[in-house]
């Protein structure tokens, strides 16, 4: 590879992988798993850099890359092994409630089908259009819908009853959603 | 708080919470190095292929081939990497040939691949799956070509692929193992037949309905496959369910490898569809190059 394109390649995971290991993050719940997702799309990427500099959105491909990878890890885990966000000891803001609200959210999208799962990422993270979610995921628009009605519905049920009282503040690891069926 | 005020809430917290690492460019350069001598000679066995195109072997087993013969240029199209396609948005396929890498031989002394004709913009990609589909309200076709990791014969096709392909399974074994995904019953084979110019083990399953009742939106997972270096597991050949669905399979020894090629029909495709899928199908051919 050129220098300049080492360059641009370098400035490209700069200006990008904060965001890429954040969606791969939210993806997995887990922070092991988003970094080795991170780098396996990095590596695939470079691979390919020249081509992929040539286009109009290099991180669209990334994402690409890095949303399958990890819809397909899920799916090779088993469906009893339910994921949990791992909590950050180190920047705990002190709003208990708050944080637990947003992990109970999130404790119930982790609880969906690896598909939805990855829409409901794209859509309220990476706030992408229904056009751009079908092309990350490579689906038809209308299944990108109806994975969101879907996944929509699901999660209504899953967090219509109240939140239970906050845990003990130190056990910052969340419980994954019941699961339901349909 | 609206739902999707709640889910935008907790993502945006919940992402911004976490510390991403260092990436180590280092690390990522070596790996992508390491790969890099097989991608050179993929790309040089890919490209075999293309000559290898100039006598393309005719689908003799097919059914309902309403063209065996691919639409044929003056000039020799640039071989691509399926896996890399220019275009995000659906319908951008340019005409031209493709490659898909299909890892290495089972002694590691050739690198598989196979190669494929678009001819129209019709396509869609998704190389990082090894398919081609185009698909409209009523229904679709796809093309897959890959060498499995697990098949959906146990447990719950719905939820993940539980069965491990074993290294030294055959193409009859495999072809035994595909009669057994739940949901579908068998039409036809499997048979010995030659097709993509290779012996292949040929069979047809049908669904008139799949479901997936246990979790709603989930969808069909019948396998899991390896990416273009073979090396690990990438992304799966999934199935929308709730509409009927038919696969004409042809599974072969490519290299020690059984290597699965699935031709699907979704929903109610119309012929046109039909038609364009049987002459991709009829271009594919594979390479086994040391």
């Amino acid at each position: 590879m050129r220098q300049n394109d080492e360059d641009s390649f370098t400035a490209f995971v700069g200006a990008n992988s904060a965001t890429l290991f954040r969606t791969a993050y939210l993806m997995t719940g887990d922070y092991q798993r988003a970094e080795d997702l991170l780098q396996t799309t990095l590596v695939k990427v470079y691979q390919r850099w020249t081509r992929i500099e040539a286009m109009d959105r290099p991180v669209a491909y990334a994402r690409k890359v890095l949303v399958n990878q990890s819809v397909s890890w899920w799916r090779r885990r088993s469906s009893h092994e339910a994921p949990v966000l791992m909590g950050d000891e180190g920047s705990w803001d002190g709003r208990v409630e708050g944080v637990a609200e947003h992990e109970r959210v999130w404790a119930a999208v982790l609880s969906l089908p690896p598909r939805q799962r990855a829409v409901m990422v794209l859509r309220y993270y990476e706030d992408l259009s229904e056009a751009e979610i079908a092309a990350t995921l490579e689906m038809a628009p209308g299944t990108v819908k109806s994975n969101a009605h879907a996944a929509s519905r699901r999660l209504a049920v899953l967090l219509a009853e109240p939140a239970p009282p906050p845990a003990d503040p130190a056990v910052r690891t969340v419980s994954p959603a019941p699961e339901v069926t349909a | 708080m609206s739902l999707d005020h709640r889910l935008t809430e907790a993502a945006r917290h919940l992402a911004e919470r976490v510390e991403p690492p260092e990436v180590d460019l280092g690390a990522v350069r070596g790996r992508a190095r390491a790969n890099r001598r097989r991608s050179i000679a993929l790309t040089m066995a890919a490209a075999a292929v293309v000559v290898a195109l100039a006598g393309l072997p005719l689908l003799t087993a097919g059914r309902n081939l309403t063209s065996t013969q691919p639409a044929t240029t003056a000039t020799i199209e640039v071989l691509r990497d399926l896996e890399v396609t220019p275009c995000y948005m659906h319908r951008c396929v340019a005409p031209g040939i493709y490659s898909i890498g299909l890892g290495q031989a089972k002694d590691a002394t050739a690198l598989l691949s196979a190669a494929l004709r678009v001819d129209s913009r019709a396509w869609a990609p998704d190389g990082g799956r090894h398919r081609l589909w185009i698909r409209d309200d009523d229904g679709g076709v796809m093309l897959n070509v890959y060498r499995p990791h697990e098949l959906a014969t146990s447990g719950d096709p719905c939820g993940e692929a539980t069965t491990v392909v074993a290294e030294d399974t055959t193409a009859r074994d495999l072809a035994a193992q595909l009669t057994a995904l739940p949901q579908f019953h068998v039409a036809s084979g499997p048979i010995a037949t030659r097709a993509f110019g290779r012996e292949t083990q040929h069979l047809v399953l049908e669904a008139n309905r799949l479901t997936c009742p246990k979790v709603e939106g989930a969808q069909y997972n019948l396998a899991d496959i390896y990416g273009h270096t073979g090396m690990e597991p990438y992304g799966d050949s999934d199935i929308d369910p709730d509409q009927p669905v038919r696969i004409r399979f042809w599974v072969l020894d490519l290299g020690g490898r059984a290597i699965v090629v699935e031709a699907r029909q979704e929903g109610r495709p119309t012929a046109e569809m039909l038609t364009r899928l049987n002459v991709v199908l009829a271009s594919l051919t594979f390479a086994d190059e040391g």
